[in-house]
């Protein structure tokens, strides 16, 4: 009887202390100030610019590939 | 047999690349970084979502049209503003592109008393100047205007025009002074961090309403 009163108690306790901190996060949430912004992409150009040529070179180089196998057949 | 398979494997790569090139250019030239746009469940923890008038959605991009429209003449920009919320990191959202300006929902509604906060890209992924580029041309006295989505238009006038390196910019300041109705603008500035994919600086322009009609 004891243990299921002591048991009881505790499990009271943590679902007050859960309910508080859940209110808590709530009202933290709703009124927390954002980061600053990312506004800037400008220093991927290299790397946009090596990807869109490498890719336009194998497309290239496929396009011809299958346009010299279409004609020979 | 090995000739087809051959052809086969052509015509995948070559399908892949072009995908890939379009994928680059497209997100290059026109699309902000998914990270640093709106997560998908912010709207109803971060704001009003019916605030916004109009949505529109590009895969995974959703357009919060605000229905207003922000002008500044001196810099001759004339650009739609979005509603956004947070990013995925914690951060004021960016708009889904190049072109237009994010107003922050979770804020001040421009004109209200406290601080509106608009951000807009420098640049884009080519380096091409984006909408914000050339913020840093206007000084203390421009003038700002909003059109409301109701077509009402309010006057800001610049107060004053500051850059700070990321991690210094004063976020009290920039979002939670309501002391008078203010219009503050974002974006970034300085060098590039490739570690963060983000400048290392952010320019802010501050203004104040001038009238109330």
């Amino acid at each position: 009887m004891k243990l299921l009163k002591k048991t009881f108690q505790v499990s009271t306790a943590s679902l007050l202390a859960w309910t508080v901190a859940g209110i808590a996060s709530a009202q933290t949430t709703a009124t927390t100030t954002p980061g600053v912004p990312n506004t800037g992409a400008g220093g991927d150009t290299i790397l946009n610019l090596v990807i869109l040529a490498i890719a336009a070179v194998v497309v290239a180089a496929g396009v011809a590939f299958l346009s010299s196998r279409w004609a020979q057949v | 047999m090995r000739e087809k398979v051959l052809i086969a494997t052509v015509g995948i790569v070559t399908l892949a690349a072009a995908g890939v090139f379009a994928s680059t250019f497209a997100h290059a030239m026109w699309y902000s970084s998914p990270d640093d746009i709106e997560v998908a469940a912010s709207p109803t923890v971060w704001g009003d979502a019916a605030s916004a008038t109009a949505t529109s959605t590009t895969g995974s991009y959703v357009l919060r049209d605000s229905g207003m429209r922000l002008r500044i003449p001196a810099i001759a920009l004339d650009a739609r503003v979005q509603s956004v919320g947070v990013s995925k990191s914690g951060n004021m959202a960016v708009p889904t592109n190049y072109t237009d300006v994010g107003w922050y929902r979770g804020g001040t509604k421009p004109g209200d008393i406290g601080s509106a906060v608009i951000n807009g890209h420098v640049d884009n992924g080519f380096g091409l100047p984006a909408v914000f580029r050339h913020l840093t041309d206007l000084s203390v006295g421009s003038d700002i205007f909003i059109e409301t989505a109701g077509g009402k238009e309010l006057h800001f006038v610049v107060t004053d025009i500051e850059t700070y390196a990321a991690s210094d910019v004063p976020l009290d300041e920039l979002f939670n002074r309501s002391d008078t109705a203010r219009l503050n603008l974002i974006t970034c500035a300085g060098e590039w961090l490739p570690d963060r994919q983000a400048y290392d600086h952010r320019t802010v322009v501050y203004s104040e309403l001038m009238n109330d009609n």
